[in-house]
Parts: structure tokens; sequence; C-alpha cells
């Protein structure tokens, strides 16, 4: 069992609170994303449990042992680093080979669990080379190599992929999650790239200004943000936010956003919406979820239905990108490549209204 | 073609006036050092006596020259065994964060700063015999015993000298290497931290490696250093007493401007070049490593 409890954990350097009061139960075998902006506390939180940051207050746990004042090379834990931290001075090998020579683990074993971490790295032929020998991609798999062969309860990494280029960073992450799915174990994964986020978490942690906005599975985020600050932040291109009016009129919700007014279907509101009648909201629709009219797979109605002038069309091949302007808002949509759309002329478009959001403009919570 | 031409002449343009002052304030000096300790002469007069290698062969059987190149040899091995670790381990710990540390950087460089003569002369006040610190020191905290003349006394003057050479010198190694340590990325020792290692292990597999260039620019530093010492020989000693603290160059000194025997003081100054030259060679050689890139 290797599952890591964090309780009540907070960091402060000087008069900034870096990590505020974080609860978070990480599940053995588990690989959960701790994701956000810069500066959210997700590396502060990981080199905590690492033990490379000592925590202000609060307690770490790790297979249900508080750690808190065990030193990092007996925690049972291996790390890869943003730059990899490969000593420059040892081959792959004996970067490999360290830790667990400082261990004094036998030779013959030794060689043994590199020989075998290599093979499955596909680093067998690399062994004896330096790391300025190596290219971006080899040096990282050199990182996750030396991290393997201590075989650690608890893998931790820090934006592992960050200094890769877009293409290698797609080859690998898929490496990655194969890696994780055949070695079983419990890894704890700090990215700001919410695709990376979404295509390899079993559960994702969104984090912003030292305390955790919302815990949840990459389509639980998706399709239930807790505010305005995860659902603007999980899906690319983000969330469309417009500044709105909620007016119940006859038991049905409507959106006013002045330039055009679509109405939330039945199934989507509950008790707490009538407290918002009348008062201001965030309108939050998906670019995927607008369908230019004439092929939309939304039926399109009065309820759902705008009209926009198209400004400018990105085509991507199978999509396109459209920026509307209705009114005084601005709109983002991803479109299918078919559409026929001309720039600068205006257009129906409708609205999953499904899929659409709406949020308290003072708190940004999500009203559902 | 014309464009490599052009190219050359260019860098050759820029390279000149510096190599125009390196040949007129290096060159040109220790071309006329060779020839002038081919040749017996007094320094004042213009006549010179050509004697070919006979110089060299004087020194050769000159006992005097030969205990003050083991003086300077026992300098420098020395100042080796003593500077190199001590500043490498007031760098490392300096580099850890120390609170103060750079107060205590200040402290370690100040005697840096000050002419090496006041240090001569402020050490030579407290090596005196009847009035000085040290022996004061040793009679309060009940070591009399191992008072001693120091600097008047031919067993303890070279030690006097060499352990104020180091004091002197300590500060500024200390520095050469933090900076060496500083650039070491934090992350290494994370990495090895999370592998397991101790701080001793830190210093040994990480540090020592990635500042292995800098040790060895400091090593070659103290040789330079080591084989030339003059000043505070001459300030505290004069050599003395009886030759225990001759150094090549104060006995170089004193053969050219003392005695006026130009040519053989000359010929010492050849010997000293080809001797640090061979010797800082051999060091640069046998510590040579990959360079580390990171």
């Amino acid at each position: 069992m290797a599952s890591v409890l964090l309780k009540d954990l907070t960091k402060t350097f000087k008069n900034v609170i870096a990590v505020n009061n974080m609860n978070l139960e990480i599940k053995d075998k588990e690989f959960l994303v701790l994701v956000g902006p810069s500066g959210c506390g997700k590396t502060t939180a990981l080199r905590m449990v690492a033990g490379l940051e000592e925590a202000t207050s609060g307690e770490i746990f790790i297979s249900d042992r508080l750690v808190n004042d065990v030193s990092p090379k007996d925690r049972d834990i291996a790390m890869v680093f943003q730059n990899y931290a490969l000593y420059p001075h040892m081959t792959v090998y004996d970067n490999m080979a360290f830790g667990l020579k400082l261990r004094k683990v036998p030779k013959d074993q030794i060689k043994s669990r590199v020989q075998d971490a290599a093979n499955l790295l596909g680093l067998g032929e690399l062994l004896e080379r330096k790391p300025k020998q190596l290219s971006g991609g080899q040096r990282q798999r050199v990182a996750l190599g030396r991290a393997i062969v201590r075989e650690p309860k608890v893998f931790l990494m820090d934006e592992p992929l960050s200094n890769l280029d877009a293409k290698l960073r797609v080859q690998t992450r898929a490496e990655l999650i194969k890696l994780h799915r055949r070695l079983g174990i419990t890894t704890i994964y700090v990215t700001h790239d919410q695709v990376e986020a979404m295509t390899m978490g079993d559960r994702i942690v969104v984090m912003k200004d030292g305390l955790v906005q919302q815990v949840d599975s990459p389509m639980g985020l998706y399709n239930k943000p807790v505010n305005m600050f995860v659902a603007g932040f999980i899906g690319t291109p983000s969330m469309n936010f417009i500044d709105a009016k909620l007016v119940k009129t006859e038991g049905r919700y409507t959106v006013d956003a002045g330039s055009f007014k679509v109405m939330i279907p039945e199934s989507k509101t509950g008790k707490d919406w009538d407290k918002y009648d009348g008062k201001a909201i965030v309108f939050g629709v998906r670019p995927e979820d607008i369908f230019d009219k004439a092929i939309a797979m939304v039926p399109p109605t009065v309820e759902n239905t705008i009209t926009a002038l198209v400004d400018v069309i990105e085509p991507m091949g199978a999509i396109v990108t459209a920026y509307l302007t209705v009114g005084d808002h601005s709109l983002v949509a991803t479109i299918d490549a078919e559409t026929k759309m001309i720039e600068e002329k205006d257009m129906e478009f409708v609205l999953d209204m499904e899929k659409t959001h709406v949020f308290d403009k003072d708190t940004e919570q999500a009203i559902y | 073609m014309k464009r490599s031409t052009n190219t050359k002449l260019t860098v050759v343009g820029f390279l000149a006036p510096a190599g125009l002052l390196y040949g007129i304030f290096f060159v040109l000096p220790m071309a006329q050092a060779f020839y002038y300790s081919l040749f017996r002469w007094r320094g004042l007069s213009q006549n010179k006596e050509f004697i070919g290698l006979q110089n060299f062969r004087d020194l050769a059987n000159d006992g005097i020259f030969w205990m003050a190149m083991k003086h300077n040899l026992t300098f420098m091995v020395a100042s080796m065994l003593v500077i190199i670790p001590l500043a490498l381990f007031f760098a490392y710990v300096l580099s850890r964060k120390v609170p103060g540390a750079s107060g205590y950087r200040a402290v370690f460089l100040f005697p840096n700063v000050i002419s090496i003569v006041a240090v001569a002369v402020l050490w030579s006040f407290a090596y005196n015999m009847r009035f000085g610190l040290i022996n004061a020191f040793l009679k309060l905290v009940g070591l009399e015993r191992y008072t001693a003349g120091w600097l008047g006394d031919p067993h303890t003057a070279l030690p006097a000298v060499i352990a104020t050479s180091i004091w002197y010198c300590l500060g500024f190694y200390i520095v050469l290497f933090l900076a060496g340590i500083q650039s070491i990325p934090t992350s290494f020792y994370e990495a090895a931290s999370l592998d397991g290692a101790t701080q001793w292990q830190s210093f040994r597999h990480v540090t020592i490696p990635l500042v292995w260039e800098i040790l060895r620019l400091g090593v070659v530093y103290i040789i330079i250093q080591t084989m030339n010492v003059f000043g505070l020989v001459w300030v505290m000693t004069e050599g003395g007493p009886s030759n225990h603290t001759e150094t090549m160059l104060t006995y170089l000194y004193r053969k050219a401007f003392a005695e006026s025997q130009y040519g053989y003081g000359t010929a010492l100054g050849v010997v000293v070049f080809l001797l640090v030259l061979t010797i800082t060679m051999l060091i640069t050689r046998i510590m040579k490593r990959e360079v580390v890139e990171y």
C-alpha cells in the first residue's frame, strides 16, 4: 500500500502563503495530477511530500507513516525534476546506479536493476554516455530510469515534460501513462498544462494561489467545474464567459446577455436558482458547444440560437476556430470544418444548452 | 577566399595591440632575462662577460639555492595541503546559506585586501618572542612550553612564515571556490538527497567533481604564489635566520641587488620560471578531467 495523505498542509515563505491548508488523499497506485498556473503552490506541495521543503504546519503521511520529520532519502520516494537534475559528470549507468550504490545494494543487483530499467525505457545503448551527449527526450528517460531503479513507493514528477518540444511531449505523455499502468506505482505529477493534466490523471487537483479549487476526475472537472477559475482553466480554447442577468419566467430561467437571450433547460435548474432571479450572473459556454446552425449536432430552437458576427476564422484542419461578436460580447467557437462560415458576415449559431454553465457573479461559484 | 583573408586580417588587427603590449612587457623581458643569464654582469656597468651556461652550473652547485628551492616546495605543499581542504570546507559551508554568510565572507576576505607588507609587519610583531601576541596567548592558556623564538628560531621560522601566508591567502581561495560551488544548481543536491546521499557524500560525489576545474585553477594559483613568494618572507625574516627561510626569489634579490650579481640572479630567475612552468604543466595534466557541462 502506498497512499499519500496531506492533512491541513500549509507552507509559508515570509509573508506569502504558498500552500494554504491543503487536504488531499492520494490512493495507492493512483496517478494524481496537481495543475494550476505558475505560483499556485503545486510544486511547493510536491516538494513538501518529497521532504525538500519543510511544512510550516500540517501533516504528511506516506503509507500511513507520518513523514514530516523523515529525511527525503528515508521516505521511499523518487522524484523526476523539471530540469532532470542528471549528474553531468556521471554516465547514464552511474546516474541510475548512484542511489543504489549509496544504499549499498550489491553490485550484481545494481547491474540487473539498471539493465531492466534501461531496457524498459529504451536506454540500453546509451548507458555509457554522459548527459550532455543525450537529447532532451533521452535525458528525460534517464531521469525516469533513475527513479524507477529505486523501486519507490511513490513517484513525484515536477513538470517533467516542460523542457521537451511539443511533438515529443505528446509522445512521452503516452509513454508515461503506459509506464504507470505497467509499474502501478502511486504517482503525483505536477504540471501547468491542462492538456497534460486531462490526458494523464486519474484525478486532477486544480490549484490557485495556494488553495485547492477542485479535486475530481478529468471529465468531472470538465463537465462540472465548481467555479469560474476551474471552468476557464480546463479546456482549450478556454470557456467563454459572458456577463448576463438570470430571469425567471413561467418557471423557466432565461440568460439575458443584452445582445442575446438563451434559455436554461429545466433539467439543469434547481431550488437554489430562485435566489438568482433578476440577479447578475456569468454565463459560461465552451467553444466546442457552439455550433453552426446549418450543421449543428444539437436541434436549433429559439431557446438556444444566437446571431453573431463572424470576425475571424482560423482553419485548424478538422475544425475551425471562429472569433465571434454578439453585441458587446466576444465569443470563441470551434466549429466543424464543414462549415460555410464567411468572415464579416452575420450567422446563426446554436448553443448546446445542456452543457452550458452559470456562475454567481460575486463568488464566481458555479450554480447547479 | 578573399573573405577569409579579410577576416584573418581583421582578427590580426584586433589582436595586434594586445599582442604588442604582451610582447613588449612580457615576451621581451623574458627573452632579455634568458640573454642576461648567459653573462657575468654587475648590472651598473655596460661591461658584460659572456660565460655561456656557467651561471646555471654554479646554481647547480649552490647549496643555498637548493635549500631555497626546498623551502619553496615546502611552502607549496604545505599551502596546498592546508588551503585547498580548508577553503573548500568553508566555501561549502558558506554556500549552504548559513546565517550571516555575507559577514563571514567579508571576514575571510579581509586579510587579502591588506597590503602584504602590512601583514608581514603585523605578524612579525605577533611572533615577537618577548612581547608578541602568540607567546603571550600561549602563556595565558598554560601552554608556556610551546612558546618559541618563532621568526628568530631556525626550527620554527619557516612554519611561522608559511602559517602567515596561509592566513593571508585563505580568504581568496574561499571566495574562488564559493563562486564555483554556487554555480552548481541546487537540484543536483536535491537529487542526491533523494538518492540517499549524506552531506559528506553530496560533497564528495557532487560538489568536488563539479568544481574540479576551479580546484585545478586554485592549485595552479597556489603553485605560482608559493614558488614566487618574496614580499612576506623578505619583510618578516629576509630569508633568515641563517637562510632557514630563504626562498628562491629572496635569494635572487640578494644575489642581484645586494651582491650585484645580475647575471647569476637572472639565471636564478630563469630557473624559477622553468620550474614553475614545469610544475604547473604537470599538475594541470595530472588533474585534467573531462569538462563538465550543465
